[in-house]
């Protein structure tokens, strides 16, 4: 180890980084991946059948593990022990952030949509934000290799914002359930489509990866690869090809350059033991997520920032706008058990149906809407909540438990939201971490467009609830005003070092490299200069794969 | 830490036996039911500041670290309250056979906000069912038959918003608790949770029967492919 240096140091190992670190390894150059948390294997750690009852309290949230005892994320949630963030004085905004191998990639509902063409020309559609300096058929390449690698089943529809996935990339997606079915002839018979959601779960095995044996809830991490996460899919094969090594429990603090001004290395601290080390290679590529990567490149050059002469780092924060309501249907009471496990998550979703009604709508951007219930996954302390609908205690409680199980049909919608000024982080000027780095402060404020379509959304799911019958969990979710999700809760943050077409606009080209810094790549969401209602994973894995290349031809010709 | 609550406890159920004694009033049901209700305590009980289970616990052989902190006799009254609020039925067991009650204590003694606010309110409701069980029929809430465990109960959750949320707090840990239990599991009908080899099979025909029933009902349509 001692006399092996690193052509290129990495920072982070969710799906950008360890993307990075595939591609490049695969290159032939040699990586340094750098993460925060500790190792992680899924296949000694992922608690695959366990039942809640074998978990402290039946598994249910708690400080501790937010979304619950045996959800795959280690050492975090919304708050990580002695690594603190703040939220300006207004604000409402909250950062999930993981420390382990793989980051936040063993922790996601794995919906895997493309950007659409539209999601990439904003501002040549509408006036709002900005455009990507490259277009749909820029990723497309990147998308599909991207798409083969990860494993997604799916199904394709005629919609002028959906991309269409070569059929022989997708998997064969499982057959709906009966309450999926029931919301299906809803959304037909109002002209809602309703189709079999792209998710990186996999029916066929794929590069020595199992397929789903469809048990076990996919966020609790899968130890027989069946779902994509860094450590199963990108990690190990970037790992066989001798060019990649990892460094876990390094808390990378800032960039490092060398008198030309290029990047050439990083300072980070030792979890473990509390060391400052510096590590140096020929260039860096951060993939630490939007913020923490944000946070890196202001924390850096003595705290006087790097790569920001355009003055948007941090700037152009956005998340998922979130709406979710749930009913209780009776039309499914009584129904005749079977397996309904599936792949955990929904079989079917819909897709943003009225791109060419937004004029009308009074919103200028697209949502679409996914679907959950009690019936895709074992008993959980949730059942307890289902007495409350009983009247009193004693006789007659059993047969209303039996009756209710398997009848709670939800919906989340998930929108795209546009950049605003309101919209950033910053360094906290006081409050720092106990390694004694200077933490984020967030800003947050939904636009009146972000309001508007919450309101739509709610307006649509409580129009298919109603049309199955559905008794809503919350009534006030009948007359609104919607209930939006905070800044961050939908964890899909981007656009804080967005990429654009000059330096003086944007923090770095279509492919991640920096304009003010030589030899410095961003690989996660920070690049992303627009959050469309599309989950955004499966672009960071294409933008990463596509930066990387571009980081190789560069490095080739001596131009890092 | 659990002594002086259990001290305080002691000497109200002797003050208030006591007082009735005094009074010459007969304690039964019936004088029950004409009284005004007995007042509801809102006693803190005893602060615990056990460790949590931290955010990295071993997920694959869970263990609860904290220790449990009901007394035996809260054990029973929590044990009598599951098996009257979800009686037993034919061959599903009471949710006291297959330890609610335990979940229970292990909930009440959980280091976290949640389960502390539980722990209040369940404490305060178990004083105040025995208190009325000493009351009416001096005799342990458990040892009473279930019609006056079930009087007592109503009455608990009539006279009280706090006794209201007594009992809805008590209902949702019972039935949480029992039907995530093996016995619960099975008696739900829930047949999932195992590996399944080729595609998923999907909906039986019995399902979809049930559902094109509900579809009728709802004058909706299936589009079969």
């Amino acid at each position: 180890m001692a006399d092996w240096e690193p052509d290129v140091i990495v920072v982070g190992s969710g799906v950008g980084g360890s993307m990075a670190a595939y591609a490049l390894g695969r290159a032939g150059v040699k990586v340094a991946i750098y993460e925060a948390g500790r190792h992680y294997d899924p296949e000694s750690e992922t608690p695959m059948m366990n039942w809640d009852r074998e978990a402290p309290l039946r598994a249910v949230s708690t400080p501790d593990k937010p979304f619950g005892y045996y959800d795959a994320t280690v050492d975090g949630g919304w708050q990580v022990p002695g690594e603190p963030y703040t939220v300006a004085e207004g604000s409402n905004f909250m950062w999930w952030r993981s420390r382990m191998l793989g980051g936040r990639t063993n922790h996601w509902a794995r919906h895997v949509p493309r950007f659409g063409p539209l999601d990439f020309k904003p501002y040549s559609r509408d006036g709002r934000g900005v455009d990507w300096p490259i277009g749909y058929d820029d990723l497309k390449p990147w998308y599909d290799r991207s798409e083969m690698l990860m494993g997604v089943i799916g199904e394709n529809i005629k919609l002028p914002n959906v991309p269409w996935t070569p059929e022989h990339i997708r998997q064969p997606a499982p057959v709906p359930r009966v309450p999926e079915l029931l919301l299906k002839a809803a959304c037909e018979e109002k002209g809602i489509p309703c189709i079999a959601p792209p998710r990186a779960v996999i029916t066929r095995p794929l590069n020595g990866r199992q397929a789903c044996f469809y048990a076990s809830p996919c966020d609790r991490g899968c130890s027989i690869g069946a779902n994509f996460q860094a450590v199963t899919v990108l990690l190990p094969p970037a790992l066989k090809t001798g060019n990649v090594r990892v460094i876990t429990d390094a808390m990378v603090a800032e960039v490092l350059t060398a008198k030309d001004g290029r990047a050439n290395g990083i300072r980070y601290v030792d979890r473990k033991s509390g060391t400052w080390r510096e590590a140096r290679a020929k260039a860096v590529v951060l993939a630490a997520s939007s913020c923490e990567t944000a946070r890196i490149l202001l924390n850096s050059n003595g705290g006087k920032g790097l790569a920001n002469s355009s003055g948007q780092v941090g700037r152009n924060l956005t998340d998922t706008v979130g709406v979710g309501i749930g009913a209780q249907v009776p039309a499914l009471e009584g129904r005749p058990r079977y397996n309904e496990d599936g792949i955990f998550f929904s079989h079917i979703y819909m897709p943003w149906w009225l791109d060419d009604d937004h004029a009308k709508l009074g919103f200028p951007r697209g949502y679409h809407i996914e679907v959950w219930g009690d019936w895709t996954k074992h008993p959980s302390m949730d059942l307890g909540n289902y007495a409350g609908g009983f009247p009193g205690f004693g006789r007659g409680l059993r047969d209303h438990m039996r009756r209710t199980f398997g009848t709670t049909v939800g919906m989340a919608g998930r929108g795209e939201m546009i950049p605003n000024d309101d919209c950033y982080c910053d360094i906290d000027p006081v409050a720092k971490d106990k390694f004694g780095i200077p933490v984020l402060r967030f800003h947050w404020k939904w636009g009146e467009a972000e309001l508007a379509q919450a309101e739509h959304m709610r307006q649509t799911m409580v129009e298919l609830l109603d049309r199955i019958g559905g008794k809503l969990n919350d009534p006030n979710d009948a007359k609104g005003p919607a209930r939006i999700s905070a800044g961050g809760e939908m964890i899909h943050e981007l656009g804080t070092a967005r990429m654009g077409s000059s330096a003086k606009d944007s923090v770095v080209n279509s492919y991640g490299r920096a304009w003010d810094v030589p030899g410095l790549y961003l690989m996660d969401g920070s690049i992303m200069p627009s959050n469309p209602d599309k989950n955004p994973t499966l672009s960071i894995m294409a933008l990463a794969w596509r930066g990387s290349a571009e980081l190789v031809r560069r490095s080739k010709r001596g131009q890092l | 830490m659990s002594k002086p609550f259990e001290v305080d406890r002691r000497v109200t159920l002797q003050w208030m036996f006591g007082a009735m004694a005094a009074s010459g009033v007969p304690v039964s049901g019936a004088y029950a039911a004409q009284a005004a209700p007995a007042p509801w305590p809102h006693d803190a009980p005893p602060p615990i500041s056990p460790p949590g289970y931290g955010t990295d616990p071993t997920l694959m052989e869970p263990v609860v670290p904290w220790p449990k902190t009901l007394t035996e006799a809260q054990l029973r009254t929590t044990a009598a309250l599951c098996d009257t609020i979800l009686p037993a039925e034919g061959k599903w067991p009471a949710p006291s056979a297959v330890g609610t009650h335990q979940f229970i204590d292990e909930w009440v003694s959980a280091p976290y906000p949640a389960q502390a606010d539980d722990r209040m309110r369940l404490l305060n409701g178990f004083a105040w069912v025995e208190a009325q069980a000493q009351a009416r029929y001096r005799k342990d809430f458990a040892a009473l038959p279930e019609p006056a465990r079930i009087e007592i109960l109503s009455d608990a959750a009539k006279a009280h918003a706090d006794g209201a949320r007594f009992l809805e707090r008590m209902k949702y840990l019972t039935t949480g608790a029992y039907y995530t239990s093996e016995q619960g599991v099975e008696e739900l009908g829930y047949v999932g949770n195992v590996a399944i080899d080729g595609d998923y099979p999907g909906p039986t025909q019995e399902a979809f029967a049930h559902l094109d029933q509900a579809l009728a009902k709802l004058n909706l349509l299936r589009r079969k492919k």
